[in-house]
């Protein structure tokens, strides 16, 4: 017999006993597939919410998204699409058939396919998204450690009275106000009439901002972030008022911690209090970033409308007003999906930045 | 080495004012352990973040002086105070898990410790950090440096913090009840700790507690504080032997009769 | 003048108010312009009815005759920003008060340490980065295009929130010591959770309803402007920015503008009101 002794590492008395089984070893590894092992069950859940919208129509699905005046060749063929004669089981497969093939369906009213309309509406809503939170986390993100480190003095004050301000407008009225401003009294922004120029036309290729940038295509780039800069500006400043509290009352928390005296006494430098108090809070700060994502989602949807920006949003809420039920199906599934990923991803990143994995 | 005179700490809400500690006067000679006991609420954490720098935003220091190396620390700007604290005070803290940051490894903490007063080399860090691990006791420092603060037990914990506050030979150390939040079987050897490291460098030691029989013990001279307050201050034997004001006597009757038993006899007997 | 020293006043119910407005200026900015805001909306006489349109006078810049302008329809534009308070506020109200009640139902049964009581609280998470506005202009115009149908879209919005709140809060109160003292002697957990947790929980509410009533106002300007829930002529702030909206690139700034601030100061003088009690509950 051959026992092997693997050299017991010296281990100091207070550290915890390792238990034996793989996955305890690996909290954080377990952890990770676990919530990989969650997703295809929000996917079904998210699949099957979009289906079951359809229920909440009232009246005759077919009358009701068509009106009173529709042929009865249309409301056939919206019924026929819908299934409503067929049995509520089948019904359910075939969609379910049709999703995983990546068949959408078609919108009732251009009897364009869905998913060619989200491959061309969902990168305009991307870009603007995109820059908008990049505004709202930096600028936000600014102005709340600025408060929480000046708590209760004026540049919290001045501070939290701006926050407050940006807090009581609606974004798409700022986007009114500053199409007012700087375009029709300044003329510094171009007319809100989508992404480029009249003449330019609709047909760009997809994401205009960053793909012209890369392709080296200054003039378009320049028109494009022309028109971008005031719904990005409309967005970026309302959500930076909310990212703004959230940083201010988690950093706000965590320079008044036992840890943030410690680091003091230690004579550690403000800089580097400053920033271990930021990573502290950043479990709270990265999860409202994937908040805000939601809200910036909707709330660009509106201000696309106002800037006709062609996006998904935009296209997503015209669906809407017409029941057009493939489109709103279509924005609902590619939305959860988009929540999900970023979810998915947050919850690694959390996973990754912690060393604690205090999850089980 | 540490008079504090006339210190006066307010509180202040946007109504008003509340006044936490008045007129705290005492020394911390050099060489010399004080301890600075009181119930809770009575100032004594107060007293020492007013003279660290540490108190929260709502509080003010109104009035008296803090002289430490020939400057006045109530009267210091950040620059001196945080070329002082960690470097020429020590501070240990009550709750060692609050006071090590959990997503930094200890080796990490280390290294901010050392470069927040000098420059230094990941060997030098290294070098310096196990020989102090080693001399506060931590068996397999190797180990603890890599790790994080949630693997280390409470006792191993304070010991820890301890280093880092000893990292720089601070001549002075201040301790907030240390041992508060540890299980009462470590809470002996991390004083006993304490009482070693100081007494070995001949440093002065400013010993918070609630704990009498901890006074008596470890310290040679003690304050005793009771409602923002010093009631009384002087030699532990004087003191402990012949209390004057009548809250010490209620304090040394409150505790049951421990190594300085003669003592407690004399007072209950009084 | 040191007149530091305080004579104290004989309590009458005038003295009690003021130092109430001194110790509390945002309750009392806050709650007074709204109170304002209700009651020129109901009760104030207002110079044209805010339903009768004036076809000869279309698109009229503020002037003496009407000092907020005309829109294109020709309908006073001050008229109709002061009435449409009526219908904005009070839904904002209720919309509020229902998401409060969401939140109760359902945070205060949840608030336990459970692992599957805190993966719920993650799948809110989740839930709440769903872009909901869109999800509410679905439901609402699909369960009919009924202004008081908007209350659905509030709910959707903010009762999450107010589940997340009124969960944390209870759940911080039972870790205290008074509720191990209430266990000890015997009482029940129903009990516990209506005699201790609840009033401990109203103060944070409060705050939260303070809050989730501007967040409402929000959502109720922002699905009007999208056309939901109206119905004309009836005034809403959001209804009539969407009409100005179309004015706005040509000069016309009035029409939009005015119900815009009306909106603004709603929405401001709700978050002061917040301010003040959560200013209020910290102060105790």
């Amino acid at each position: 017999m051959t026992t092997v002794e693997t050299p017991r590492q010296e281990k100091p008395p207070g550290a915890r006993e390792p238990r034996r089984s793989w996955s305890a070893r690996h909290p954080a590894l377990r952890y990770a597939l676990v919530r990989i092992a969650i997703v295809p069950i929000s996917l079904f859940v998210l699949g099957s919410v979009s289906f079951v919208l359809v229920f909440f129509i009232p009246g005759n699905p077919a009358v009701t998204i068509l009106g009173d005046f529709a042929t009865p060749e249309q409301v056939a063929r919206v019924n026929a699409q819908l299934g409503i004669d067929q049995p509520l089981w089948d019904r359910y497969l075939s969609y379910w058939g049709n999703l995983l093939q990546g068949d959408l369906g078609n919108s009732f009213f251009t009897n364009e396919p869905v998913l060619s309309d989200i491959g061309k509406f969902l990168p305009n809503t991307i870009e603007l998204v995109a820059l908008a939170l990049l505004v709202a986390v930096s600028l936000g993100m600014l102005i709340g450690v600025t408060g929480a480190y000046f708590a209760r003095r004026w540049p919290d004050r001045v501070l939290s009275g701006i926050t407050s301000a940006l807090q009581s407008v609606p974004d798409f009225f700022l986007a009114l106000v500053g199409i007012y401003i700087f375009f029709f009294l300044l003329g510094w922004a171009p007319a809100p009439i989508g992404r480029l120029s009249i003449e330019a036309g609709t047909d760009h290729p997809p994401f205009l901002i960053f793909g012209s940038l890369f392709r080296g295509d200054f003039a378009t780039f320049g028109s494009a972030v022309g028109h971008a800069a005031l719904p990005v500006l409309a967005l970026g400043l309302v959500y930076s008022a909310y990212f703004a509290k959230t940083a201010r009352g988690s950093m706000g928390t965590a320079l008044t911690t036992p840890q943030v005296e410690f680091a003091r006494a230690c004579g550690l430098r403000e800089r580097t209090v400053v920033r271990y108090a930021f990573l502290a809070s950043r479990t709270t700060v990265i999860t409202y970033i994937a908040i805000l994502f939601g809200s910036l989602l909707g709330g660009a949807a509106i201000v696309e409308r106002v800037f006709n920006w062609r996006g998904m949003g935009q296209w997503a809420l015209e669906g809407v007003l017409k029941v057009d039920v493939p489109v709103i199906q279509g924005f609902v599934i590619t939305a959860g999906l988009m929540t999900l990923f970023l979810f998915l991803l947050l919850d690694l990143v959390v996973l990754a930045l912690d060393p604690r994995v205090s999850y089980e | 080495m540490l008079t504090v005179s006339g210190l006066t700490t307010e509180f202040r809400t946007r109504v008003s004012g509340v006044r936490a500690i008045e007129d705290i006067s005492f020394e911390v000679p050099q060489g010399v352990a004080v301890g600075l006991v009181g119930e809770t609420g009575s100032g004594k954490s107060v007293t020492i973040r007013s003279i660290l720098g540490l108190l929260p935003v709502s509080g003010h220091v109104v009035g008296g002086r803090a002289d430490f190396d020939g400057v006045d620390l109530l009267r210091a700007n950040r620059k001196q105070l945080r070329d002082i604290r960690g470097r020429r005070i020590g501070f240990v803290a009550q709750n060692p898990f609050g006071s090590l940051n959990p997503i930094l490894s200890i080796e990490k903490q280390f290294a901010n410790v050392i470069r927040a007063h000098r420059k230094a080399s990941r060997a030098e860090i290294r070098a310096l950090a196990l020989a102090r691990l080693e001399s506060v006791q931590v068996r397999g420092p190797e180990r603890v440096l890599r790790g994080y603060a949630h693997e280390l037990s409470g006792g191993m914990a304070q010991r820890v913090v301890i280093a880092l506050a000893m990292l720089h030979d601070p001549p002075l150390v201040i301790a907030d009840e240390p041992t508060t939040a540890l299980d009462v079987t470590v809470q002996r050897q991390i004083l006993d700790l304490i009482d070693a490291q100081v007494s070995e460098g001949n440093r002065s030691l400013l010993l918070v507690t609630h704990d009498l029989g901890v006074v008596a013990q470890y310290c040679r001279r003690v304050v005793v504080m009771k409602s923002g307050h010093v009631v009384e201050s002087g030699a532990v034997a004087d003191v402990f032997t012949s209390p004057e004001h009548p809250y010490t006597k209620q304090l040394l009757a409150a505790v049951p009769p421990a190594p300085w038993s003669s003592a407690a006899k004399e007072v209950t007997g009084a | 003048m040191s007149e530091r020293t305080q004579v104290p006043a004989p309590r009458t119910a005038r003295n009690g108010f003021l130092l109430f407005v001194r110790a509390n200026p945002g309750i009392a900015v806050g709650g007074g312009v709204l109170a304002l805001l209700l009651l020129a909306s109901f009760f104030a006489p207002l110079p044209y009815g805010p339903t009768t349109p004036d076809p000869t006078n279309v698109l009229q810049e503020p002037s003496a005759a009407h000092i907020f302008g005309t829109d294109a329809n020709g309908f006073d534009v001050f008229s109709r920003v002061v009435a449409a308070g009526q219908r904005d506020l009070p839904l904002a109200l209720i919309g509020t008060l229902a998401s409060l009640v969401i939140g109760l139902l359902i945070g205060l049964p949840l608030s336990s340490k459970s692992r599957w009581s805190e993966r719920l609280m993650r799948a809110l998470d989740a839930f709440q980065s769903f872009p909901l506005i869109v999800l509410s202009v679905t439901i609402v115009s699909l369960t009919g295009n009924n202004i008081q149908n908007i209350v659905y879209a509030i709910v959707i919005i903010n009762g999450p929130r107010f589940i997340r709140l009124i969960r944390g809060e209870a759940l911080s109160i039972r870790d205290g010591r008074f509720i191990e003292a209430a266990v000890a002697t015997g009482a029940r957990p129903r009990r516990i959770v209506f005699r201790h947790i609840m009033p401990n929980v109203v103060d944070v509410c409060l705050v939260q309803c303070s809050l989730t009533a501007a967040n409402a106002v929000i959502v109720i300007a922002a699905l009007n402007f999208l056309g939901v829930g109206v119905s004309p002529p009836d005034p809403t702030w959001g209804s009539m920015v969407q009409v100005g909206a179309q004015g706005i690139s040509t000069g016309q700034w009035w029409v939009a503008i005015w119900p815009g601030v009306a909106i603004f100061i709603a929405i401001a003088s709700l978050n002061v009101l917040a301010n003040g009690i959560q200013r209020r509950v910290e102060g105790s």
